[in-house]
C-alpha cells in the first residue's frame, strides 16, 4: 500500500494547501489587501475571482478523495479525479495570479 | 517583487499539477524529481517573496527621519530580491542539472536574501511620525 498521503510531508501539504485555499487568505489577499484596480471595478473581475476560489477548493477536495483512493487501490475513477484535481489547482493558481497582476501598482498620490 | 512572486506562483502550481497528474498517469520518469523545484518555487519564490514585496510597500516610510530614500535602505531590498531569485534558480532548475551542490548554494542564497531583507527592514521598524498640518489630517 502506498500511503504517501499519511507521511508528514503529505500532512504538511494538505494543511498548507487548505490554509492557502481558505477564504481568508485567498479572497482576502486578492480582494481586500491589494490596491484597487479602478474606481468602477476596484477588484477587477469578481466572477473570475470566485471561480478561482471554487476551483482551488474543489481541487483540494478532489485530491483529498482521489489520492488516498488511488493509494489504497488503483481505480480508473480515482485517476480521472486526480487529473481533474491537478487541472483545477493549476487553473486556480493562474486565475489568482492573473487577477492580482494588474493590481500590483502604487496607489495614486502614494508614490515613493 | 510581488509580480515576480506571482510568476513563481504560476510556475510552482504548474509543477505541482504535473506531479499530481503523474500519480494518476505516467508522464515522465523525471517528474518526481521536480519536487525540490516545486517547494522552492512556492515557499521561497512565492510565499517569502510576496511577504518581502508587501512588507517593502506597507512598512512606515522614513522621509521624516532624515533618510534620503523614503524606504531607508533600498539597496538591501534589491539585494534580497536578486538573492531570492538566484537562490530559486540554483535550488530549483539548477539542482536538476547540477545536483546537490547547486541545491545547497541556492538554499544559502535564499537564507542570505532573508538576512538582506531583514537589514533593509530594520530601520523601518518604528511608528510613523505624526503629520504636521491642519487638524483635519490634510498636509
Amino acid at each position: 500500500m502506498r500511503a504517501s498521503f499519511l507521511r508528514p510531508s503529505g500532512r504538511f501539504f494538505i494543511t498548507f494547501s487548505c490554509w492557502a485555499a481558505s477564504p481568508s487568505s485567498f479572497s482576502g489577499l486578492r480582494g481586500g489587501c491589494s490596491p484597487p484596480l479602478s474606481r468602477e471595478r476596484p477588484r477587477g473581475n469578481e466572477a473570475a475571482g470566485w471561480a478561482g476560489f471554487v476551483l482551488l477548493n474543489a481541487g483540494m477536495l478532489l485530491r483529498a478523495v482521489a489520492e488516498p483512493a488511488l493509494a489504497l487501490e488503483p481505480r480508473p475513477w480515482a485517476r480521472v479525479l486526480l487529473i481533474l484535481s491537478a487541472a483545477a489547482l493549476v487553473l486556480a493558481g493562474w486565475v489568482f495570479a492573473g487577477l492580482l497582476w494588474p493590481r500590483v501598482k502604487p496607489r495614486p498620490g502614494k508614490e515613493g | 517583487m510581488v509580480r515576480s512572486a506571482l510568476i513563481h506562483l504560476g510556475v510552482g502550481f504548474v509543477i505541482g499539477g504535473l506531479m499530481l497528474a503523474h500519480k494518476a498517469v505516467f508522464i515522465h520518469p523525471a517528474v518526481p524529481t521536480l519536487l525540490g523545484w516545486h517547494i522552492h518555487a512556492l515557499f521561497f519564490g512565492w510565499t517569502i517573496q510576496f511577504a518581502f514585496g508587501v512588507a517593502y510597500w506597507i512598512f512606515p516610510r522614513l522621509t521624516s527621519w532624515g533618510f534620503r530614500h523614503p524606504r531607508g535602505r533600498p539597496g538591501f531590498a534589491w539585494t534580497a530580491f536578486i538573492l531570492v531569485n538566484l537562490g530559486f534558480m540554483l535550488a530549483g532548475p539548477g539542482a536538476l542539472a547540477a545536483g546537490p551542490p547547486a541545491r545547497t548554494a541556492g538554499a544559502l542564497a535564499e537564507l542570505l536574501a532573508i538576512v538582506a531583507f531583514g537589514l533593509h527592514l530594520q530601520p523601518r521598524l518604528r511608528p510613523p511620525l505624526p503629520r504636521v498640518g491642519p487638524a483635519d489630517g490634510r498636509p
